[in-house]
């Protein structure tokens, strides 16, 4: 009914686009990591702002999607398959009618990795499948999103035996965005990268072509966490709306403040989903038998970072004393320029706070030892003594032809905080 | 024969252990999952794009109780146990089966 296998992957810029939306792997701590940290700030009203980007790219892409047939139990099906492909879980939409009707399941991404990851919330935790579904009524039935509301009045996150989704016609209760530009991609150039006896090409393509395998309840539990595919534009809407949000209540501060806490959830992707990855059987398999040298391992791992549908990176320079990435088309950038136009400052904070974490796994916390990726090990990696830092040299969305991010080693700040270890406070 | 078990840190709801075998892995641990009315596996083989690539399994009952990990011709596999009332059985069971292996 659905299956990624066919859209094919692009490799001339690293992206896997499916009706029109960008598709990009995260695990559940990045997931629930960046939600919760924009949550947590209390004077900015979230909820619309998650729901209403769930259901942006949600409504985009199936209206292309399911195009194809005008039959409702086919459209039905097919959101209901693709749903399950993303990682995301089982919904069942067969009690949806055009007036909408509730979605109750056992099995959600979000509402199952929070609890994995921040413990039980007081509160439902899963806007994005409110903002799926709400775009996913609204494109089966021919619908405006503005016209529809959607709301979680139960959550496995909270102890509930069940997610509940209820789905009605009215005014839309979450942000409808402005319609986004078409997006430009910039040309890739010919750049040289060190020498390496990784071929670095052929473990891209082995590895976007690998299955991730989906469970008998619609998760993807590989690496030890759950991965999902899901939108690019789901994460960058979300966390560009709350940027200029926080911009609005303080300032450059704001944009400060925002940055950090994205460039955290980008170490917690390394750390979680590419520190997974270095330790995985599937990584001893296809790419430890070219590995000689602590660079190899960072070739490597950029090189299955290209398959994860983030853009092209380039690896200009990498040493123990530091490393650079030149990145074509992220997808932060090219996200950020479709619905804001050019930036008047860096927003590539995935890859920056990834390429950091890469560094600090590769050099400080020997990976190849296969160490157990635990909050301890986090916090001894990231927050306490040298540690590299990585900033943006260069941002494709400020009209750059090109993403470039430079990680050094750093000693630590004495005003750090700990972001990553306390429990949820929502 | 398993020469080592060492549990492994899994942030889900699993215990995760690293079985260390007395020799490389070879078809005879897919052949003991064979049957297809009990598990899924599924095999990926890179090996026309990675030459020194070894070929991935994963294995699962159609229960979901416990997911193999590994890849022909590695000395190790990793097994997954879901934490439920079934887990001790579940795990002295397939730790009977890797110790039957050579």
């Amino acid at each position: 009914m659905f299956d990624f296998a066919e859209f094919g992957y692009d490799f001339a810029t690293n992206r896997l686009v499916v009706g029109g939306e960008p598709m990009v792997l995260h695990c559940h701590h990045y997931n629930c990591f960046l939600q919760r940290s924009i949550q947590d700030a209390e004077y900015i009203d979230s909820a619309p702002i998650l729901v209403g980007g769930a259901a942006e790219v949600a409504f985009a892409q199936l209206t292309d999607l399911l195009s194809r047939t005008a039959d409702v139990a086919a459209r039905k099906a097919t959101v209901e398959a693709l749903y399950r492909a993303c990682g995301l879980g089982l919904i069942d939409l067969g009690a949806l009618t055009e007036r909408g009707g509730d979605v109750r399941t056992r099995s959600t991404h979000y509402s199952i990795g929070w609890k994995e990851k921040f413990g039980r919330s007081r509160t439902p935790v899963d806007f994005f499948s409110t903002g799926f579904l709400a775009g996913a009524l609204a494109a089966i039935y021919g619908l405006p999103l503005a016209d529809v509301q959607a709301r979680q009045t139960a959550c496995l996150s909270t102890g509930a035996t069940e997610d509940v989704f209820v789905l009605s016609r009215g005014p839309a209760n979450f942000r409808i965005f402005a319609q986004r530009q078409s997006p430009v991609l910039n040309p890739v150039a010919d750049d040289a990268e060190p020498a390496t006896s990784v071929d670095r090409q052929a473990i891209t393509r082995a590895v976007a072509a690998m299955p991730l395998p989906v469970n008998a309840e619609g998760l993807i539990a590989i690496f030890g966490l759950y991965l999902t595919r899901l939108y690019g534009n789901y994460y960058n809407r979300i966390s560009f709306a709350f940027e200029r949000e926080m911009t609005e209540a303080a300032g450059r501060q704001g944009v400060e403040v925002a940055a950090d806490l994205f460039i955290e959830a980008g170490h917690i992707c390394a750390f979680n989903t590419l520190g997974g990855i270095m330790t995985s059987p599937e990584w001893d398999a296809l790419v430890l038998p070219m590995l000689k040298t602590r660079e190899d391992w960072f070739h490597g791992i950029f090189a299955w970072w290209n398959a994860c549908g983030y853009g092209l990176a380039k690896v200009i320079e990498v040493s123990a004393t530091g490393a650079t990435i030149r990145i074509y088309n992220d997808y932060e950038s090219v996200g950020y320029r479709r619905m804001y136009g050019t930036a008047d400052h860096g927003i590539s904070y995935l890859v920056t706070g990834g390429l950091a974490g890469v560094m600090n796994l590769i050099y400080l916390g020997d990976i190849h030892t296969k160490p157990a990726l635990t909050p301890e090990f986090y916090d001894r990696l990231f927050k306490r003594g040298r540690a590299y830092k990585a900033r943006m040299t260069t941002c494709q969305a400020m009209g750059d032809p090109y993403t470039e991010i430079r990680a050094e080693l750093a000693e630590p700040a004495a005003d750090e905080r700990r972001l990553e270890d306390a429990r949820a406070s929502v | 024969m398993i020469r080592a078990a060492e549990k492994v840190y899994d942030c889900l709801h699993r215990e995760r252990y690293r079985y260390t075998l007395g020799a490389a892995v070879d078809e005879r641990l897919l052949a003991e999952y064979a049957d297809t009315t009990e598990f899924r596996v599924s095999v990926y083989d890179a090996r026309h794009l990675l030459p020194q690539a070894r070929v991935t399994f994963r294995i699962e009952p159609q229960d979901g109780g416990f997911l193999i990990n590994g890849a022909l011709g590695l000395d190790y596999v990793t097994i997954t146990y879901l934490r439920d009332a079934r887990m001790a059985a579940t795990r002295a069971m397939q730790e009977s089966l890797l110790a039957r292996l050579p």
